[in-house]
């Protein structure tokens, strides 16, 4: 775990920075109605230097936009982002050169986010100019020597004069890194940012993370979707689905016992040879329409415990048995909320019941009880 | 026995540091030869003129000679110095409209590209309008109604009617270089966005200036050649196509005085073919199926392998190590495919 | 539905454009035109002439510009483009009624011989290349680098000068009777010929070059792979898939190169004398005959934008994306 979270007492710890309530939505253009896209709905999140939290959520769920939104790429719709516990809302000019100092985005394409046509010299020189003006000439060198080798590309000589076609992947992401850091920001967002390399090159750019987090105390977020790094790389994890946060807890915690039944789909779809047949049934249904979502709780329509109450209202979060919270009626005590036949959803979610494969495909509410 | 194939060694060469290397094909160093050729002319030539071009002699209608080497009009003046002469108007004019033109045209079509929204429904139009409405009937009324028309006018409305192609293409290469990540990551950074679209944009487009120079060049000079050959450029300014304009006035066509009319028309032919040369070369170099053709073109060519399209040319070495055979898959890639497998034998 | 709405308005806009700029381009320019018109006819000029003219140019000094703007949008609407100068008093829209059909005749065969001809070619030459076809390249760009004037008089040197098949200049012999009767139409097809034959040539190497390229790029893409690994024979898998596809830029090419098209046909009526529309704006520029020249200019300007409307709704029948919507 990270020496940094463990100095200072929880109780007075505050987020450095923090998402409230955030709502984007996006126009779509249509002649006369006014359609949008719901890519974020009230979603909360804290960052704590020293510490990841993790995003986990497939395609289409909204966890790039809340990157961008974080970094104020993008106006929010509604909702505030507190950066130490003072509401910014930057735009443009030197308030955004400022916010940028301290929060960098970190991006998933590596063959994209670099220029082709500048060296890695010019890349990492810029940005440190943008955030120290006056670094000129042998500081400059000396800087971005520094940078190199604090990403563990050694030695930078080797480096410093090659562009971006002439690196491999995973090098390629070591300096896109890099030049977030030369901002030394508290804060790193980083989306997605091992999917497309190579799976032996995804642990030592991991690793590098967690050495930022550990020995300099960045705060970071680490969006993905894949449950499995989640859980070895993040102090926190949080699940979105259809622009929502389903659920969010300790990670360990939420990808051992899940609670949410999407969360549950999601930890038990990774492939497991043992239970290949039972994947099949575990895959049903599609991702909503983010124009149209569906009412209430948006996974009602592919979750098998679904009953009238969750199409009417979105549910709270609720506390589970082991510590999360939860945004599902199963974790309601009230009476006509759907009941959960145990705490192992895993188990119930990839081995379900006769009426259960029904309701999954015929998008029925009928109570289910096993 | 395990097969053994011909090693690629005519992979391609990995994409090189210097700048312009696209211009280093031969089209394009033919192309850059001819026209650098017609640039040295406009600048000596009124210079190196034997005659000046309005003097008249009483040798009229002559052939080609060695005293008048491309013969004499129908007043006796020389051809040859005509052209000469008329060679820098042509090369003045066409070279300030391509600049200014492409001035114009990055300015709207690359600001109209990386703004998006309202600024470039806005300057889309404005663009499409020009687009449209037809240049060469515009400029004719347009001087037509002036008085008289010095270079800097011609020059300026040339360039006027002119830049509207050249928007386009740019402004659509600014929007998918735009969608880019690294332009996103390099606002993310905090780079102002004049800087974005100077450092990071713009360099990214030298090959779509660079092409739009050209044809905007090619363009001004059929557009001048054309004016003064119809007389809406006052024939006392010198330059071919005021040559032909006296040609076709005085009957040369009907008598015959081919080497009046000829050299002229053949001055503007080749100058535009050089700048269609460079054209080329600067298009298989942004297009990178057409550059596969182009750098491997000679090298297939020696191999006597003829690509088709959709089949890749796969190489097999015989057993006998004697004769290269060529055998076609179907593969939809336009590159040479083979691998070698060495053989140690036991 | 989006798609015409947009372009409608797009055209309306551009047409209003093309009026405004015609307005303000005398007023604009220095000098007062009507003054030196007077001059230059040395007053032959009947008052009711200079009337019309003075709305023309709007140097009406008892009216603000809005006004004379409006006016001069009104006479518009009734057809109205003011009185020739040189033909007195034969109206300018009369002038331009005569001319433009021969104009159109003319260019508008030409052209779509070349384009179906050139796209034909391009089909041929990008789907075989690295063969000997590509040998027709060079020798394509050489024409389309040329004036389409120098090839008009070269084409006359040869063939109607030094071997006389065709004749020289004008439009029709002036032996025959105009009229629908056999030996005029003969006669409009023989003088046509060349003038049709240099548009060809000249125009024929964009067409060429433009499909070559997109035959090029689109012969990459998977379905053409799984339209030949069908089996299906390579004239279909060129043709249905391969031609269709490409087709489609070609088309708003075509759409945007009629602005090209309109210069090229100006020069070469002035060369062959073809009594067009061409012909007549050249004449007008030469006597200066205002009215003329501007009624012109926006009578082709209008011609290029119904084109383009044209070319438009071809492009929405090939490409079944237009017409989805959003």
């Amino acid at each position: 775990m990270s020496e940094f979270r463990q100095t200072v007492p929880d109780n007075i710890r505050k987020p450095v920075l923090s998402a409230q309530h955030v709502t984007k939505h996006y126009p779509v253009s249509g002649f006369g109605k006014k359609n949008v896209v719901h890519a974020a709905d009230d979603v909360s999140l804290d960052l704590y230097s020293g510490q990841v939290v993790a995003l986990v959520g497939e395609s289409g769920s909204g966890k790039s936009t809340i990157a961008k939104l974080l970094a104020q790429l993008e106006p929010i719709t509604s909702g505030s982002i507190k950066l130490d516990d003072k509401e910014v809302r930057v735009s443009s000019g030197h308030h955004f050169r400022w916010y940028a100092s301290q929060v960098q985005m970190i991006f998933q394409d590596p063959f994209g986010s670099l220029n082709s046509i500048h060296t890695v010299n010019y890349i990492l020189g810029r940005a440190l100019q943008i955030h120290h003006r006056h670094l000129r000439g042998e500081k400059l060198d000396k800087s971005i020597r520094a940078l190199l080798t604090r990403v563990k590309l050694t030695p930078p000589e080797r480096y410093v004069d090659k562009f971006p076609h002439e690196l491999s992947g995973g090098q390629r992401q070591r300096v896109s890194i890099a030049r977030a850091l030369a901002a030394d920001p508290k804060i790193l967002l980083a989306d997605e940012p091992i999917s497309m390399l190579d799976v032996s090159i995804r642990l030592g750019i991991l690793n590098l993370l967690e050495e930022l987090r550990d020995k300099d105390g960045i705060a970071i977020l680490y969006i993905t979707h894949d449950v499995a790094s989640a859980r070895y790389f993040a102090d926190e994890t949080l699940v979105m689905y259809a622009g929502r946060i389903v659920e969010r807890g300790d990670s360990e915690t939420v990808t051992q016992h899940p609670a949410h039944p999407y969360t549950a789909l999601l930890v038990g779809s990774a492939p497991d040879p043992d239970q290949l047949a039972d994947i099949a049934h575990a895959a049903r249904g599609e991702a909503p329409s983010l124009i149209h979502p569906p009412s209430g709780c948006r996974f009602r329509t592919r979750c098998p415990f679904a009953t009238a109450i969750c199409a009417a209202k979105v549910p709270p979060y609720f506390t589970s048995p082991h510590g999360q919270q939860v945004a599902c009626w199963l974790y309601s005590d009230e009476p006509d909320t759907p009941v959960r036949g145990g705490d192992d959803l895993i188990a119930q979610m990839s081995h379900p019941a006769e009426k259960t494969i029904e309701a999954m495909t015929h998008n029925n509410t009928n109570q289910v009880s096993q | 026995m395990a097969q053994v194939a011909v090693q690629a060694t005519e992979t391609l060469k990995p994409a090189v540091r210097k700048h312009f290397v696209f211009l280093r094909n031969t089209k394009s160093i033919v192309g850059l030869a001819i026209f650098g050729f017609f640039l040295v002319v406009g600048l000596i030539g009124p210079w190196i003129a034997p005659y000046s071009p309005d003097k008249v002699s009483t040798a009229a209608s002559e052939p080609p000679s060695a005293i008048h080497w491309l013969g004499t009009t129908q007043t006796g003046q020389d051809i040859f110095s005509q052209l000469l002469v008329g060679t820098r108007g042509v090369m003045v004019v066409s070279i300030s409209t391509g600049i200014i033109a492409t001035f114009i045209a990055a300015a709207i079509g690359v600001t109209s590209g990386f703004l998006g929204g309202m600024w470039d429904e806005m300057l889309s139009m404005f663009t499409n309008i020009f687009l449209v409405i037809p240049g060469l009937p515009l400029i004719i009324i347009i001087m037509g109604m002036m008085k008289e028309a010095g270079v800097g006018a011609i020059v300026l409305i040339i360039s006027l009617t002119g830049w509207a192609w050249g928007a386009r293409v740019l402004r659509s290469q600014t929007m998918s270089l735009r969608s880019r990540d690294f332009v996103e990551a390099s606002r993310a950074n905090g780079e102002t966005r004049f800087r974005t679209i100077f450092f990071e944009i713009l360099p990214n487009l030298t090959a779509i200036l660079a092409s739009t120079f050209i044809g905007t060049v090619t363009a001004s000079i059929m557009s001048l050649v054309t004016l003064s050959y119809i007389g809406v450029i006052p024939p006392s300014d010198w330059s071919w196509g005021t040559v032909l304009y006296w040609a076709q006035n005085s009957g040369a066509f009907t008598q015959g005085l081919w080497w009046w009319y000829a050299p002229a028309g053949l001055c503007v032919a080749l100058v535009g073919m050089s700048l269609a040369l460079i054209n080329f070369g600067i298009d298989e170099f942004v297009n990178p199926r057409l550059r596969n053709t182009g750098m491997n073109a000679a090298e297939l060519k020696k191999r006597k392998i003829y690509p088709r399209i959709g089949f890749t040319p796969v190489v097999q070495k015989a057993a006998s190590k004697s004769r290269l055979k060529t055998v076609h898959s179907s593969v939809s890639n336009s590159r040479l495919v083979a691998s070698e497998r060495n053989n140690d034998g036991k | 539905m989006k798609f015409f709405i947009r372009r409608a308005v797009f055209y309306v806009i551009t047409a209003w454009a093309a009026v405004t700029l015609n307005f303000f381009i005398p007023r604009l320019l220095p000098g007062d035109p009507v003054q030196s018109l007077l001059s230059r006819y040395q007053g032959n000029i009947d008052v009711n002439a200079v009337k019309s003219l003075r709305v023309l140019f709007g140097l009406d000094s008892q009216k603000p510009l809005w006004q004379q703007y409006f006016d001069y949008f009104g006479q518009l609407f009734h057809g109205d483009l003011g009185i020739s100068l040189q033909s007195f008093p034969t109206p300018v829209s009369e002038i331009i009624g005569q001319s433009l059909p021969w104009t159109i005749g003319l260019v508008g065969m030409s052209t779509i011989i070349a384009f179906v001809l050139g796209t034909l070619l391009g089909i041929v030459l990008g789907w075989h290349r690295g063969t000997k076809w590509d040998a027709l390249i060079p020798l394509t760009t050489f024409f389309s680098s040329v004036p389409y004037f120098w090839i008009a008089l070269i084409a006359i040197a040869v063939f109607g000068v030094n071997l006389g098949w065709f004749p020289l200049s004008g439009s029709y012999s002036p032996d025959v009777m105009p009229g629908l009767n056999m030996s005029f139409i003969a006669s409009v097809c023989y003088y046509s010929f060349l003038p049709a034959l240099t548009i060809v040539i000249s125009s024929i190497a964009g067409w060429i070059l433009g499909m070559r390229n997109m035959i090029v790029t689109v012969s990459s893409e998977d379905y053409v792979t799984v339209a030949q690994a069908k089996g299906l024979p390579e004239s279909d898998v060129m043709f249905h898939y391969a031609a269709r596809n490409a087709i489609l830029p070609q088309i708003s090419g075509f759409a945007l190169s009629l602005g090209f098209v309109v210069s090229g046909t100006l020069v070469m009526e002035q060369v062959f004398s073809y009594q067009g529309i061409g012909y007549r704006l050249l004449q007008a520029t030469s006597n200066n005959d205002y009215p003329l020249m501007q009624g012109i200019f926006l009578i082709i300007t209008f011609s290029v934008l119904i084109a383009n409307i044209l070319a438009d709704i071809v492009y929405a029948l090939l490409d079944p994306r237009t017409r989805k919507e959003a």
